[in-house]
């Protein structure tokens, strides 16, 4: 499914992935549409523009994972308002790519997410390190502020300072996997972290009594 | 439209305010009847030179020190009860009735009988009366700047109609009880129902009235610990009787009981000194506007003095007289020229005294010896006015920060005894023990040219305070104003044009040779776009700037970047530095790491440093390189960025092997230590 307000980029979109052998299922331009199309177009990956007329694009990743925990949202972007990247992040996006990005990139960047490995640019890595680094420099941190671990770290900002999973494993002296896996797990204790703050915010507010 | 609104607003102005100017006027009536002496033959409490009498020990009982206590008490309440004016007022009336019932004959000659609470309550009220009806002027000049320094100006101006009222009388005129006493129970009523609109007004306190924001109670504090102390003083100098003064002086007893003139002198001059001190922790404003008031105020007593006993066979001109004075002054303090006409009125005053010094061949006390009427008039009339204009034309520069009514109340009042009591030395006359009153007139002369300039000083000081705060709020909207306008355009330029250019971008490879440089051209237009948008949005005041967005302002076709979502905020010279030596870095990956080679940039906030990594994928070099570079004098850009982190305190790691790239990594602590 792509999720796109620019008709041309829509379509180009599409276009290339329906020639690299995707099924697209849904094209849609606006968020509100994504999220009641989703149920019945039932995508593997959600291609999402972050700048929507409705709805922002963090809202829109957050009802379609409510929606539907297995869909995968790779982010699009023109330019990377940062703040709204990490969010959606930890709304439980599992990439962001430009839209300059090469129609290659952006097959492969699906491949990627269809197989649940998340699309880590350079740029995407550095906000995730900053946000380990915001949680951490909290004068007294709750107990379950998600930390990373020194190979996390490490891996981490290799990946940041532009190196490929394959440099990072020959420079650690690790297999490719292992590296895979730091990365994945990096984005997912910090997915974790903001569901459960969404949760405790909800209980404390009385949410819960609704439903 | 507009003036629709505006006749709406300032209807709505007068009805907010004319309560607070008729209860301002209603509170002066209050100062006249604490100011006025009700028995016949005392000297006006408000003018009386003050001297300091042998005295052997402090007050020890009770009553004595409850009597120096009252106004101090007074003056802590009324300081710390601002807002609620009216009522502090009313208080100060009602606590004025005792004494009128004594001069109506209910205690006559017998005052000793009623409790000596009713003797400490006058003092404590006319002190009470000033500090509120200060802070009534304080909250008008929110409202009306005008009408706040006119009952300011009023505040003294009154004082001086009440000494005008009864007579001083060295020469035994006579007045009778019920006289004073009709007059002043009716000023009494009269001012008291003057207050009841404004009582009724502000039944839930003037929030004006303090004059600062409740945040910024210390400076409340330190206005009303000055005050405090300030009134206080005169308490502290009891403890200094004659024989420890002279023990301090290191001279007898008897040679200070003898010259009294000089040692009342030193204890105004002790007095002086303290409460400059305590003017000066109130700060700056507050010191300046209370040694203005209190010049202009020691100015005027001799010449009021000197006036009003050549009037005393004139009734209804004398007071008349007093009161066109302070009118005229409360006028001049109300109108927009205040701070010039007030700086002319004291130098038109000083001109008239030196000219009455000449025509009385050095001795003006002939003024009041041969009975003068017209002169004396005009000396009474222009001195009043001169004393209430500069008073009043400090107040809206005092109100500003909330000083007034501890300023020109108990800080310029207890500068005021200090001054008289120096002043009298000016002019000691041969042989005599107790000062001549009348003859300081050249003294006073000069002090209101004094005057005259300090508030010509102090008013333009305060211009160029506004300007300056004007010029501030302006750079500050201005600045708000460009904000949005960027973040407009950005927003703009996020959804419409960086979208068609990365579509071009995208397409443009497509359509073969020319498509590809068109995609390419995209590309960079694109790039430089964003850059100029995150270069652009990076806000920085002066002190602090972001990072991030200088940072981001570098990606370009073969650089990339990585920052955190959050604002890297580090002092500007800092930030400039680090971003000086990441180009240097840069230059040096385009010139040195081969023509394929990409960049990456990675900023990392650390709990007390920056760390920045400049990466590229090029040549790379072997680790003796950059000391055979050194060597070879070519220091080079490798040398200079590393100089630039030094000189912040960082430190610089560069690390290459051939084949696999560069990387050179800044660490700069976010409080540079000093430089040595």
């Amino acid at each position: 499914m792509v999720v796109d307000d620019h008709p041309i980029w829509r379509d180009a979109v599409a276009r290339d992935l329906l020639e690299a052998g995707y099924d697209v299922t849904a094209v849609v331009g606006e968020g509100g549409q994504a999220i009641r199309v989703a149920p019945a177009a039932r995508p593997d990956v959600v291609v999402l523009d972050l700048q929507l007329p409705d709805l922002s694009g963090v809202e829109v990743v957050r009802r379609l994972i409510a929606t539907d925990p297995a869909i995968r949202v790779l982010m699009l972007s023109a330019s990377g308002e940062q703040q709204d990247v990490l969010d959606a992040l930890k709304a439980g996006a599992l990439g962001y790519l430009v839209k300059s990005a090469k129609p290659a990139e952006l097959v492969d960047a699906v491949a990627r997410t269809a197989a649940g490995d998340p699309v880590f640019t350079v740029g995407l890595a550095g906000l995730v390190l900053g946000e380990y680094r915001r949680l951490a420099a909290v004068p007294v941190p709750p107990v379950d502020t998600p930390r990373l671990t020194g190979r996390e770290t490490e891996v981490l900002r290799l990946v940041a300072k532009g190196l490929s999973y394959k440099q990072i494993a020959e420079r650690l002296v690790v297999s490719h996997r292992t590296v895979q896996n730091h990365v994945q797990n990096t984005l997912g204790k910090l997915q974790l972290h903001n569901r459960v703050e969404l949760t405790r915010y909800a209980i404390e507010q009385g949410f819960d009594q609704d439903t | 439209m507009i003036s629709g609104m505006s006749t709406v607003t300032s209807r709505l102005r007068v009805r907010r305010w004319s309560p607070a100017v008729l209860a301002g006027v209603a509170g002066c009536l209050f100062l006249v009847v604490a100011t006025s002496p009700s028995s016949p033959g005392g000297r006006p409490p408000f003018l009386d030179t003050p001297t300091f009498d042998d005295r052997s020990s402090a007050p020890t009982d009770l009553s004595g020190w409850l009597f120096l206590m009252g106004p101090v008490v007074a003056t802590v309440l009324g300081l710390c009860l601002l807002r609620w004016w009216p009522y502090l007022l009313a208080v100060a009336g009602l606590v004025a009735v005792p004494g009128v019932m004594t001069e109506w004959g209910f205690a006559a000659y017998s005052s000793w009988q009623l409790p000596w609470v009713f003797l400490v309550l006058p003092s404590a009220g006319y002190a009470l009366a000033v500090v509120a009806l200060l802070a009534c002027a304080q909250g008008l000049t929110r409202t009306a700047v005008g009408w706040g320094a006119a009952v300011a100006a009023l505040t003294l101006g009154s004082r001086l109609v009440g000494s005008a009222m009864p007579m001083p009388a060295p020469w035994g005129w006579e007045l009778s009880p019920h006289v004073a006493a009709s007059w002043h129970t009716a000023l009494l009523a009269v001012g008291l129902a003057g207050l009841a609109p404004a009582g009724w007004l502000y039944r839930r306190g003037d929030p004006a009235a303090t004059g600062l924001p409740a945040r910024r109670w210390w400076q409340r504090v330190r206005l009303v610990t000055a005050g405090t102390l300030a009134s206080s003083v005169p308490i502290a100098l009891t403890f200094l009787t004659t024989q420890r003064l002279a023990d301090l002086l290191g001279v007898t007893w008897y040679a200070l009981v003898r010259h009294s003139i000089a040692q009342t002198a030193v204890i105004g001059a002790i007095t002086l000194v303290i409460v400059i001190v305590l003017a000066a922790l109130a700060g700056l404003w507050p010191l300046a506007g209370a040694v203005t008031a209190a010049v202009v105020q020691v100015a005027v007593v001799a010449p009021v003095i000197l006036a009003l006993t050549a009037l005393y066979k004139d009734d209804p001109l004398r007071w008349l007289a007093a009161l066109a004075g302070a009118a005229l002054g409360a006028a001049v303090a109300g109108s927009r020229w205040r701070v010039p006409l007030a700086a002319t009125l004291a130098v038109l005053a000083a001109m008239a005294l030196f000219i009455a010094y000449a025509a009385t061949t050095g001795d003006p006390q002939k003024l009041a010896a041969q009975l003068i009427v017209i002169p004396s008039v005009l000396v009474l009339v222009v001195c009043a006015a001169a004393a209430g204009a500069v008073a009043g034309a400090t107040a809206p520069m005092l109100a500003a920060g909330g000083a007034l009514p501890a300023v020109l109340g108990p800080l310029a009042g207890a500068l005021a005894v200090g001054g008289l009591q120096v002043i009298q030395v000016t002019s000691p006359t041969d042989g005599e023990t107790l000062p001549a009153f009348l003859n300081p007139q050249i003294t006073s002369a000069l002090l209101l040219l004094v005057a005259a300039a300090g508030i010509g000083g102090l008013g333009f000081a305060h211009l160029l305070a506004t300007r300056r705060a004007e010029r501030k709020h302006a750079e500050q909207i201005r600045r708000e104003a460009a904000t949005a306008e960027r973040d407009r355009l950005g927003r703009s330029i996020h959804d419409g044009v960086l979208q068609v250019l990365a579509l071009v971008q995208r397409q443009g490879s497509e359509l073969g040779a020319r498509g590809s440089e068109l995609a390419a051209l995209a590309g960079e237009q694109e790039v430089a776009l964003r850059g100029l948008l995150a270069g652009a949005a990076s806000t920085g005041d002066g002190a602090a700037a972001d990072l991030c967005g200088p940072l981001q302002a570098l990606a370009g076709p073969a650089v990339e970047v990585a920052t955190p979502a959050q604002a890297v905020m580090v002092p500007s010279a800092l930030a400039a530095e680090v971003v000086a030596a990441v180009r240097a870095a840069l230059d040096n990956v385009r010139k040195h790491a081969g023509a394929s080679a990409r960049a990456w940039i990675l900023l990392e906030d650390e709990q007390d440093g920056v760390r920045v990594t400049v990466r590229d994928d090029g040549a790379g070099f072997p680790p003796e390189r950059p000391a055979e570079a050194a060597e070879a004098g070519r220091l080079g850009i490798a040398q200079s960025m590393r100089g630039r982190i030094a000189d912040c305190g960082g430190t610089t790691t560069i690390d290459s092997r051939p084949g696999e790239g560069t990387e050179v990594e800044f660490w700069v602590p976010r409080q540079p230590r000093a430089r040595r």
